[in-house]
This record gives C-alpha cells, sequence and structure tokens, in this order.
C-alpha cells in the first residue's frame, strides 16, 4: 500500500510539474499547423538548395540577409549594412548581441566558418560560396567584415540570402549525424522535433533579435497526396495547406470554412530551341513562327484554370535586369505560317519537344498543347515527355533540342541566368550549364560584357537592353507563364498569412488573431 | 530442419546479390544524382568533382562490387539527399510500416479465414453471394481509391476517424510504436483497413474453395457420419487440411504488404519506409534505393522460411531433410 502511494505521489508531482514547464514559459500561446506538400529532408543548411529543406531552415536559421514581407524586399539581417568596397570586396557590419539558440554568442568567426562549410563540394549543394575568397576582419574590429569573391560578383549580397549561418563551437563539436538532425541557429524559431516524413516541431524563440515572434508553437506536417492535405485542412487538422492542386480548385473556393490565396511564383515556364545550324529552329524566323503559333491564353485558361501568368522574358520582375517593356509576340497562326514560308518551310518540318511530367503544374498537358498548336501551324510535331530525374540529364548533357524549362533564380540578377541558360554551353568558362542547345555569338559577347560594367545603374541599363534584344530578335527562348503558387487555410480561425515570392513560409511574418 | 534453414539463407544471400546487381545495372539508365545533388547553379567541373567522389565516376560493376563489400560489413552507405547513414534511415522508419502491414494482415487474416469458412458452408445463401461480390470489389477497387472513399466517409463527413499520419506516439528504444495511445489505435484502422482490404478479398475466395473443395472428401464425410460436433469438423477436419495455400498466401501478402505499403503510406501521409523508398526513387538516391531492396528481399526471404516452418506444424507428414 506504502510503496504504491508513494508511486502515485510522484507521477502527481510529475505531472504537475509538467503541465507547469508547459504553461509558464508561454502566457499567450498560440499554435499554427502547416500541411505542406514536400517532406524536408535535410536541416543542414549546406545540404541542400530544395525549397522544402531551406523555407524551414529559414525559421532556424538568420542570414546576413534576409527577404522580408510579401514583395520580397532585402532587409538586414545579422548584417546590419553593407556596402561595396570595390570589385572583389563586400565591406559587412555585423549585428552584435545575437545569441545561437544553445546560448553561443553569434561572432564573425561563425560566417567564415559557415562560408567555409558551404564550400566543401561533397556535402554542399551551395555552389555559389564557392565565388567567396576570404572572410575576414577589418583592422581587427570583430563587428565589421570584409567577404572577398574570386571574380567581380554583383549578385553576391542578394544570394547571402540562402546563406545560413551556423555556430561554429557546436557545429564542429558534434558528429555530422548530430548536425544534420538537430539544427542549432540565431533563427525566429528553435528546433524542437523533427521526426522524417512525420512533422517538424518549433517553438518561438522568445530572445530573437528582432523581437519574439507572434505564434509560439509550430507543427508542420508533410502531406504529399494533394486530396489527403486538402481533407486535413477542412477537418481542422491542418490549418495552413500549402499546395492547392488545380483539380481542387472550386473544392476550396465554394467550401464557406476556407479562403484560398494565390500570388504568382517566381518561376516562369519556357520553352528552348536549338541553334545548331542543321536545324530548322537556328533560323530566327522560324523561332518566331513557333512562338506565335502558340496560344498561350488558351493555356492558361484551360489547363492551368486562370490560375498563372502570362510571361514575355523568362525572368520575374524581382529580378535586376526584368524589362516591363518587352512585349510578347501575338499569338498569330496566320503570320506564323507566313514565317514558315519565308524561312524555306512551307511545308513545315520534323520537331521533337521534350519536357518533364512529373515537374511543373499540368507540365505534359501544356506539352501536348505546344505541340497541337504548332501542327495546326503545318509543323509536324511529337512529344517526349518523361520523368524529370531522366529529363535533367538531356539538358545538362546539351542532347535536348526543343525543351521545357522552368527557372527561379536565385540570384536576382538577369546576368546569372543568362549565363546559365542563354550563353553558349562552356565547360571551361562555366557558362551554360543548363542550356541545352542554344547559342548565338552576339548574346555570348553582351552577356560576358555586361559583367565588366562598374556602376549599378549602366549595368542596370545594360542589361535591360540585352534582355530586350534577346527576347525580341534573337528568341532564344518562347516564354510562357508563371504558375501560381496556391495555399489555403481555416477561415475562422483569424490566421494572418500572405504568401512571399519565394515560396517560403517564414512563420515570424505570420500572427494568429483571437 | 536446420540445414534446410541454412540452405535457404545462403539461397537469400544468392537473391541479394542478384537484386543489387540488377539495380546497379539499371542505376545507369535512370537519372544522374549528381544533378539533384550539387543543385542548378554548379558549374560542370563541380559536378565531375562530386560524381568522382562519390565514385560515379566509375563503371558499373565496380561500384557494385565496393557496394558489396561494404553490404557485408553492414555499411549500405550514406544518403544522397542528406547524407545520413542509410541503414539507420531505413530502420527509422520501418516500425511504422511493421505496425500497419502486421495490423493489415491481421484483419485481412481474421475476416478472410473468418467469412472464407462461414461462405463455403453456407455458398447459396444471401450473405455468402454478397460476402463473395464485396470480395470482388475488394481485388478489383484500386487501394488509393478505397484510401480515399475511407478518409472521405469516415474522416471527413462522420468525423469519427483521423485523416492522416500515426497520432501519439509512445518511444520504446528506437522503436516508436502507435498501438499504446488510443489516438495511435485509432489513427491506425483506416490505413490498416484500406491495406488489408485486397489481401481479405483473396483470403476469403482461397479459403472459400479449399474449405469447400475438402468439405466434400470421404474423411470430413466419415466425420460427419460418425457424429462429430460440428466445431471439430469444420475446424478440425476441413479448415485445417485446407490451409496449407492459405497460409502460403497470407506470408507471401505479409511480405507485399510490407515491401509495397507505398500507395497506402502516401495517401494516409503514414511515415513508413516505403514513402522513404518512393521519395528515394523520385531523388535518385541510389544507396537508399539498393539497400532497401536488399533488406525488402530478405524480409521476404524470412517471411517465407517461417511459412515452410508452419507447414510442419499443420501437417506433421512435411519434413526437411
Amino acid at each position: 500500500m506504502n510503496s504504491r502511494k508513494a508511486f502515485l505521489l510522484v507521477v502527481a508531482v510529475l505531472t504537475s510539474l509538467m503541465l507547469s514547464l508547459g504553461t509558464v514559459a508561454y502566457a499567450n500561446s498560440s499554435e499554427l499547423i502547416v500541411g505542406i506538400d514536400a517532406a524536408p529532408e535535410t536541416m543542414d543548411p549546406r545540404g541542400s538548395l530544395a525549397d522544402s529543406n531551406m523555407m524551414w531552415m529559414g525559421n532556424i536559421f538568420d542570414t546576413l540577409v534576409q527577404l522580408v514581407g510579401p514583395e520580397g524586399e532585402f532587409a538586414p539581417g545579422l548584417a546590419t549594412s553593407w556596402e561595396k568596397i570595390d570589385q572583389l570586396t563586400w565591406r559587412i557590419h555585423l549585428r552584435q548581441g545575437v545569441k545561437f539558440h544553445n546560448g553561443n554568442p553569434f561572432t564573425w568567426e561563425d560566417v567564415q566558418f559557415s562560408f567555409e562549410r558551404m564550400q566543401e563540394p561533397k556535402l554542399s549543394e551551395h555552389s555559389w560560396a564557392n565565388d567567396v575568397a576570404s572572410v575576414e576582419t577589418v583592422d581587427g574590429d570583430p563587428w565589421v567584415i570584409d567577404i572577398t569573391t574570386k571574380a567581380p560578383n554583383h549578385s553576391l549580397i542578394y544570394q547571402l540570402k540562402i546563406g545560413f549561418i551556423v555556430d561554429k563551437e557546436s557545429t564542429l563539436a558534434r558528429t555530422p549525424e548530430e548536425v544534420i538532425q538537430y539544427p542549432i541557429g540565431t533563427g525566429a524559431y528553435k528546433f524542437v522535433e523533427w521526426v522524417k516524413g512525420s512533422y517538424l516541431k518549433l517553438i518561438a524563440n522568445e530572445e530573437y533579435w528582432e523581437g519574439a515572434p507572434s505564434i509560439t508553437h509550430v507543427t508542420v506536417i508533410p502531406i504529399i497526396e494533394a486530396s489527403t492535405r486538402f481533407a486535413a485542412l477542412s477537418t481542422g487538422e491542418i490549418d495552413l495547406m500549402m499546395g492547392v492542386p488545380l483539380e481542387m480548385l472550386e473544392v476550396v473556393q465554394d467550401d464557406p470554412d476556407l479562403v484560398m490565396i494565390g500570388r504568382p511564383s517566381r518561376r516562369p515556364i519556357f520553352l528552348g530551341m536549338s541553334s545548331d545550324p542543321a536545324l530548322p529552329t537556328s533560323d530566327v524566323r522560324v523561332r518566331k513562327a513557333m512562338y506565335m503559333a502558340i496560344n498561350e491564353e488558351e493555356i492558361i485558361e484551360v489547363i492551368l484554370r486562370g490560375q498563372a501568368t502570362i510571361v514575355s522574358q523568362i525572368v520575374d520582375p524581382a529580378t535586376f535586369g526584368y524589362n516591363e517593356d518587352i512585349e510578347r509576340f501575338p499569338y498569330d497562326p496566320e503570320r506564323a505560317r507566313e514565317l514558315l514560308i519565308e524561312a524555306g518551310y512551307p511545308d513545315g518540318f520534323e520537331i521533337t519537344l521534350q519536357g518533364p511530367n512529373d515537374r511543373y503544374v499540368k507540365d505534359e498537358q501544356i506539352l501536348q498543347a505546344v505541340v497541337k498548336y504548332l501542327r495546326e501551324v503545318g509543323i509536324d510535331a511529337e512529344l517526349d515527355a518523361m520523368p524529370k530525374a531522366t529529363y535533367w540529364g538531356l539538358i545538362s548533357g546539351h542532347e535536348t533540342t526543343f525543351w521545357m524549362l522552368g527557372w527561379m533564380n536565385e540570384s536576382y540578377n538577369l546576368a546569372q541566368v543568362f549565363s546559365d541558360l542563354v550563353h553558349s554551353p562552356s565547360y571551361e568558362e562555366g557558362y551554360g550549364g543548363w542550356n541545352s542547345t542554344y547559342g548565338d555569338p552576339e548574346l555570348d559577347r553582351l552577356i560576358e560584357n555586361s559583367k565588366l560594367i562598374q556602376d549599378d545603374i549602366l549595368r542596370l541599363g545594360a542589361l535591360k537592353e540585352l534582355n530586350r534584344f534577346a527576347m525580341e530578335e534573337k528568341v532564344p527562348y518562347i516564354p510562357l507563364h508563371s504558375q501560381n503558387d496556391l495555399y489555403a487555410i481555416q477561415e475562422g480561425k483569424g490566421i494572418n498569412f500572405v504568401p512571399r515570392p519565394d515560396r517560403w513560409i517564414q512563420l515570424k511574418e505570420i500572427s494568429i488573431e483571437d | 530442419m536446420f540445414a534446410y534453414i541454412v540452405r535457404r539463407v545462403i539461397q537469400g544471400i544468392g537473391v541479394a546479390l542478384l537484386v543489387s546487381f540488377l539495380c546497379f545495372f539499371l542505376f545507369q539508365y535512370v537519372g544522374d544524382p549528381v544533378l539533384t545533388m550539387v543543385g542548378k547553379n554548379a558549374t560542370p567541373k563541380q559536378m565531375e568533382e562530386v560524381r568522382s567522389i562519390l565514385g560515379l565516376d566509375k563503371p558499373f560493376y565496380i561500384q557494385y562490387l565496393t557496394f558489396v563489400k561494404n553490404a557485408f560489413r553492414g555499411d549500405f552507405g550514406r544518403s544522397y539527399t542528406n547524407d545520413l547513414p542509410v541503414f539507420g534511415l531505413i530502420v527509422e522508419r520501418a516500425p511504422a510500416t511493421i505496425e500497419l502491414a502486421t495490423f493489415a494482415m491481421l484483419i485481412a487474416t481474421f475476416f478472410g479465414i473468418g467469412l472464407g469458412v462461414v461462405v463455403s458452408l453456407n455458398r447459396a445463401a444471401v450473405l455468402s453471394r454478397l460476402v463473395m461480390a464485396g470480395s470482388l470489389l475488394g481485388i478489383s477497387l484500386p487501394t488509393f481509391l478505397i484510401g480515399l472513399l475511407f478518409i472521405m466517409i469516415f474522416a471527413v463527413n462522420l468525423q469519427v476517424l483521423p485523416v492522416f499520419g500515426r497520432g501519439d506516439i509512445i518511444k520504446i528504444g528506437f522503436w516508436r510504436t502507435g498501438l499504446l495511445t488510443l489516438s495511435g489505435i485509432k489513427h491506425l484502422i483506416l490505413p490498416a483497413f484500406t491495406l488489408g482490404m485486397y489481401q481479405m478479398a483473396l483470403i476469403i475466395r482461397l479459403t472459400r474453395a479449399e474449405v469447400s473443395e475438402v468439405l466434400e472428401e470421404d474423411y470430413v464425410r466419415t466425420a460427419w457420419a460418425k457424429g462429430l460436433p460440428s466445431r471439430i469438423v469444420i475446424f478440425k477436419h476441413a479448415l485445417r487440411n485446407s490451409l496449407i495455400p492459405v497460409v502460403t498466401m497470407i506470408g507471401l501478402g505479409l511480405g507485399e504488404v510490407i515491401a509495397f505499403a507505398t500507395i497506402t503510406e502516401t495517401i494516409f501521409q503514414w511515415p513508413g519506409m516505403c514513402r522513404l523508398f518512393l521519395s528515394s526513387i523520385y531523388g535518385s538516391d541510389y544507396p537508399v534505393i539498393v539497400a532497401y531492396i536488399v533488406l525488402m528481399a530478405f524480409v521476404i526471404l524470412l517471411i517465407n522460411l517461417a511459412v515452410d516452418i508452419f507447414y510442419t506444424v499443420l501437417n506433421p507428414k512435411i519434413q526437411y531433410d
């Protein structure tokens, strides 16, 4: 009897202790459960460039420069200010008094260490960090550092937005397995628990340098199957749903308890064509004809149910070098036929369009529609759609001659996008890595020259002109559209959520009203 | 018996070697993991560097031999996706799948044999006809449809069961179990029925066929004629002698639901290893794919071995020497 009483007493004490611990720290406790469409697979900042991993690490770790709000403005993060000293050097002033979640103070050595970590080729996907030559303090002041690049890099400061700063001491002290699974950052949320494929739990960092975030407890649940994700939202098992499939548009819109939120993504979708002289597509008249044969508005209306924005170039408005004056060629099958006759192909020609069938929203249907439009103007088009795992190899192997690609640039810089996608492939110089088989000496020269312009305003002008010249005169790509990112929330829960252009869920930007 | 088991295990190693060889052979044609690893801004030079660090620049048979050498020491390599040891990744997710598969097969066995016997005793009854028609549905309806229907009816409309996941989990050592909490059991019901439905339908039909046949045998007639109670005639004489094919089927079914519960795990967001396998295929994560397939070959081998041994219990005439 006695031992049983003692046992009950211990249980009672422990229970009340646990309850009080749970409530004391957070007087205004609020909880958000997010249902997402792709499971995070690593919590190591250098381990991945995929949104599905980065966006959650973006809540746990800080970056020197951060992207804030619905318009995606660049704002100070762990850097309070920055300036360009010369072509190779960015001078950065660091924020003082910031602490990592384990209590370690944030210092310049953490920045230096984070960059060194991102430069290990086998373990890091952050190849952009290889442009950095050194990170050093200036005149012994631990709060001012110079980041020196190997070559002039005008977009480095924007790329810092994905360079998470890790704690040197605890990263070195722990095994790689621990570092990958138990992240320690300076961010607005502290890591609590991660069961892979099941959930990720985060808790507000009350000592965050921007002030404690509004929502205290967050659970992130990957639910890959869209209909299940939707069912979970409609039963209230999750509060916020990422990725509403187009098939469910009406269901979500008709449900009075749910609100759908959409915004254009930063990822334009476009078609590339080879410039191989042996192929008809080397003739710019043929390229224009193919452009004008495609009824993009119908694609958006019928296939994408209006949930996409038509585009006239391969970069989004947030990119340095976006030119708002570029207009699309109109949909004009008559003119397309005339152009084909002018180019010497009155009876058309054979061409095979290749693209992924598991990457972009409705990719295969869009490809089918393009093939149909091309046949209407007399081009004998065929479709070869395949899984992305196979397809990417065709692009990076420079094998496909008519292909589909979507591109979200993290550099926010047209020069970088054109270097990767428009410049003719050059293994040695690192150009055209994702350009299958297009090349034009004039564009190559313009791209290379633009990098030499020192002055930001002059360079902007040059890039805008380069963009216009390419899209209107050379047609390296046929731009199609940017699909919309769609979210849905429970109406009655008072969740203030505005989607971001980079599709990250920054929890500190979300709040819940009582 | 012991010699038999050893022989089967050796056969199993042979099968695992063959299966993994096929994997490595096919990997040459299914996409380049380096592309997904290095990120889209990597230069071809960086890609080649990574490829040579991983040994992917070597011919596939060299890669295969390296794998075999390491696998015999219990090292299945590290995931390309997150650089964690592959074996740990799979083992961490295994309990969820094993609990789900076991429950699915328990449900399938219990209802399958029970209904199968009932149906074979009264073949003309309305209930029997209904069960047989239902079993046809169970065989022909695709799993994802059954799962979605269950979610719609029981989770969204009636709101009696949860939509997804495992619910509250208790951790015992490395094993995360959902069987010790009410929420865990509730979360298990829909996926287990979804996964077990097809197997249940098969078992019903097979049990009915076998039991019906045995009921026609002379020794069963003799048993009836002797005036034995029907319980003894049905269970001891008829059912037990019909069970060998049924047990074989259950063994095969268990292997199948453990290794290939992918669709059910996807629909109910069940955090098991089949989901891990699927996402590894999407990500060209070769080490996970090959380790999973080899481990599953062993699981299926072990289940078959257990079935073989169980035969001797059902029918003492069977001996392995």
